[in-house]
């Protein structure tokens, strides 16, 4: 027998003595705890990205104001890139809803 | 898992980690060199298939792969602290001369790299090809690794070791590929 084919039966019958290991619900644990913890984080997510929206049509919408042509803000305060973040320095004749 | 129930799908993680966890264990031995280490590496992988077990198609071969690379990414980290204490090449400990050198005992002496190499050419039994594909590396430095790791345990478990007829144990694959 090739040192090699050697190699893997000494190997296995060393590991035979070795006795069992018991981890599975431990690791079952630790997952569940990494898939709450991964859910919570989702969660804040998405609640700031609803957030954003929000503040973003607030802007866009001009709050009341639904029936007249609207335009759509670059960014959430509604400014264009350049200008000072002056919700109202997007379009003058917008009011914000209060 | 398409169309089951997660609580179906859990019962079946359940059943196949406790099933493969003492499978597990012994590849992850022939990789760690020592029970805790082993232990640990069983217990992370296992606890990345449970969150990822909805994706997972055929949970064998992934919990082999991903075994193989938490070993190895727990390796990059052992390799840093090495560095900044300037240990060695993270093999074990100088084995006492007193006590007969097991087989495991002279896997954990080879370097990391060469030991996951020869663990999974002689024991997975996999091909040069899969085992460059599994580690990232080219096949000529599989096929000179795994070379060089032979050397390294015909010369620390001596020549003796090669006139051993015993057949492998219940279970143990004999059928191999040849050396390329």
């Amino acid at each position: 027998m090739s040192f090699d084919e050697n190699l893997r039966g000494r190997m296995a019958r060393e590991l035979d003595t070795l006795g069992g290991v018991d981890v599975a619900d431990a690791a079952q644990a630790a997952g569940k705890r990494k898939v709450r913890r991964r859910r919570a984080g989702a969660g804040v997510a998405a609640l700031a990205t609803a957030g954003l929206v929000a503040g973003g049509v607030l802007v866009v919408t001009g709050g009341d104001q639904g029936g007249q042509d609207t335009q759509v803000a670059s960014s959430t305060t509604g400014t264009r890139s350049g200008e000072a973040s002056d919700p109202k320095a997007a379009d003058p004749g917008k009011r914000l809803a209060s | 898992m398409f169309g089951r129930s997660r609580g179906d799908a859990r019962a079946d993680y359940t059943a196949f980690a406790r099933e493969a966890q003492q499978r597990l264990f012994r590849q992850a031995y022939l990789l760690a060199g020592d029970r805790a280490g082993a232990e640990d590496l069983v217990q992370s992988t296992l606890t990345a298939m449970y969150v990822a077990w909805p994706r997972i198609d055929d949970p064998a071969p992934y919990a082999h792969r991903t075994l193989l690379n938490e070993f190895l990414r727990t390796k990059r980290r052992r390799d840093t602290e090495r560095e900044l204490l300037m240990l060695d090449d993270g093999a074990a400990p100088e084995h006492d001369p007193a006590r007969e050198l097991t087989v495991l005992d002279a896997l954990a002496a080879l370097p990391e790299r060469m030991r996951a190499v020869v663990v999974l050419r002689y024991w997975e039994d996999l091909s040069v090809e899969r085992t460059a594909d599994l580690l990232g590396t080219s096949t000529g430095t599989v096929k000179s690794t795994a070379s060089r790791g032979l050397e390294r345990l015909r010369n620390l478990l001596g020549e003796g070791f090669e006139g051993h007829t015993a057949a492998a144990g219940p279970g143990v694959k004999t059928h191999r590929e040849e050396l390329a």
